[in-house]
């Protein structure tokens, strides 16, 4: 058990810096795919919902964490935990085109956190742009998180099934 | 799935516990929680991206190769019309600040300027005349004063409609009319081709002070007003000027740079002012004659009725005598 939440811990982390280092080099129209939404979609496709939810949870509480007064805190935790939720229980529905499902999953999924994000940010005010940007950043977000998943979901796959949960590993 | 509905809902009930908490208040538990969130995590941010940093930028260049070429002509573009926009700024600036002085200079002299432009400059290294862009259309006359925000440039020498050329005070084919502002002596102003220009006082003997300025000096017929800034007495290696009837004066124009100019086109009313020292001959009025009719009782003056009163000759004998100015050369 320890192990696996520092292996999930080291996702989450990765993910981030990912986010917040790397990836803002290859912003399209100053937007960058949601590696972390595409990580815990990842998982989710592993390990199911309950998984994706407290790993959605988690991720997307350690974001607004580092965020600083740019988020509010509680609301990435929501979505991201949304996303997590929903890509477990897509998982029965994609099992027949796994690889394109997948990819697909994570740009849907991606666009739809990243709209309900700003819609939520725009509710409580904690964003500045206006709804048309908010709705390019749900396009743009989708299709490149889609573009770049397969680079995360591989190695997430790879990683999460060295890791089983105890109730798999012992069987 | 009993389970995961709690889960979930006391996920969410955290989530908004928190944003409410976030909402409601800045600092307090959860800022300081972001804060050493951001503490722990700022670090190892730092340390990631300065290795995935030049790694990002070699993969960046990659896919930017295409855009390089374009964004690079753009700001080449860019480059040469801002510097571009920059002379003319400056050019701007300096024509501004010469007209500025323009204005000054019509002010305190009390002149009436047509501003010019100079449109062609000597091309050889000996010819001291320039060409402005005003003409007689402008009321621009030959023997007008052509000044800028220094002082005397030159005279006017050909006048066509829209075009005046310029003997520059430097030219060995111009003479000026001077005076030393200070003492009121005065003398010819003649150019050398270049640098100083050669003063010859027409006083024999002048009382000229040291570094005396020397302005231009009206005469009968000029077009030139008096006064005008011309330049300044240089003096002589023994440092005195005084008793020298042939001197040199720095002229306070640059004729090198020269590009917004002014004719002087009328002169202050009282500009037949006279100068120190400068002579007033009388003018004489022939006497009263008188005619001496048949009745040698009754004489009588032209010009003047005077009935029933008899002349009151003077005195003194001497005739009324009248002062005019004159031609002061």
């Amino acid at each position: 058990m320890p192990i696996r939440v520092v292996v999930f811990a080291g996702l989450i982390l990765v993910a981030l810096l990912l986010k917040t280092t790397l990836l803002p080099t290859f912003a399209f129209l100053s937007f960058r795919p949601d590696v972390l939404i595409v990580m815990v979609v990842a998982v989710a496709l592993v390990e199911g919902a309950d998984m994706g939810i407290k790993l959605g949870f988690a991720a997307g509480l350690a974001q607004d964490l580092i965020s600083g007064q740019a988020a509010l805190v509680g609301l990435g935790a929501l979505v991201v935990m949304g996303a997590g939720y929903a890509a477990g229980r897509m998982k029965p529905y994609i099992a027949a085109s796994e690889r394109t499902g997948s990819i697909a999953l994570c740009g849907a999924l991606s666009g739809a956190g990243t709209l309900v994000a700003g819609l939520l940010g725009l509710m409580f005010g904690v964003i500045e742009p206006s709804l048309p940007r908010v709705l390019l950043a749900t396009v743009v977000v989708g299709l490149y998180s889609a573009l770049v998943s397969p680079l995360v979901l591989r190695p997430t796959r790879w990683l999460v099934k060295q890791f089983p949960p105890p109730s798999l590993a012992s069987s | 799935m009993r389970n995961r509905r709690t889960l979930v809902g006391a996920l969410v009930l955290i989530a908004l516990v928190l944003i409410t908490l976030d909402f409601r208040q800045t600092g307090g538990p959860v800022g300081s929680a972001q804060q050493a969130a951001d503490g722990v995590f700022a670090p190892i941010q730092n340390g990631f991206a300065a290795i995935t940093r030049p790694i990002g930028n070699f993969f960046g260049s990659i896919l930017e190769v295409g855009t390089l070429r374009s964004r690079v002509d753009a700001l080449e573009t860019d480059n040469q019309l801002l510097r571009l926009d920059l002379q003319v700024q400056a050019d701007l600036e300096r024509r501004l600040a010469e007209a500025e002085g323009l204005l000054n200079m019509a002010e305190q002299q009390q002149v009436q300027l047509v501003g010019a432009r100079v449109i062609a400059s000597p091309p050889g290294s000996f010819e001291r005349q320039i060409v402005l862009d005003v003409g007689a259309a402008q009321g621009v006359a030959p023997e007008m004063a052509v000044i800028n925000e220094r002082g005397v440039v030159g005279l006017v020498v050909e006048v066509t409609g829209t075009r005046a050329r310029v003997n520059l005070l430097s030219s060995t084919e111009g003479r000026l009319s001077v005076r030393v502002a200070e003492s009121g002596d005065r003398g010819t102003l003649v150019g050398q081709g270049s640098g100083l220009l050669q003063l010859t006082m027409i006083d024999s003997d002048p009382q000229v002070p040291l570094d005396a300025t020397i302005v231009t000096q009206v005469f009968q017929g000029s077009l030139v007003p008096s006064g005008l800034p011309v330049g300044v007495l240089e003096t002589p290696p023994d440092g005195d000027p005084q008793g020298e009837r042939f001197l040199e004066v720095r002229p306070f124009v640059d004729f090198s740079a020269l590009s917004t100019v002014a004719v002087v086109v009328a002169g202050r009313e009282d500009s037949e002012e006279f100068g120190e020292g400068e002579l007033i001959a009388p003018q004489l009025v022939d006497p009263p004659t008188v005619d001496i009719g048949p009745d040698q009782d009754e004489p009588t003056i032209p010009g003047v009725d005077l009935p029933g009163t008899s002349p009151s000759p003077d005195p003194s004998g001497t005739p009324t005598a009248t002062a005019s100015p004159t031609d002061g050369q």
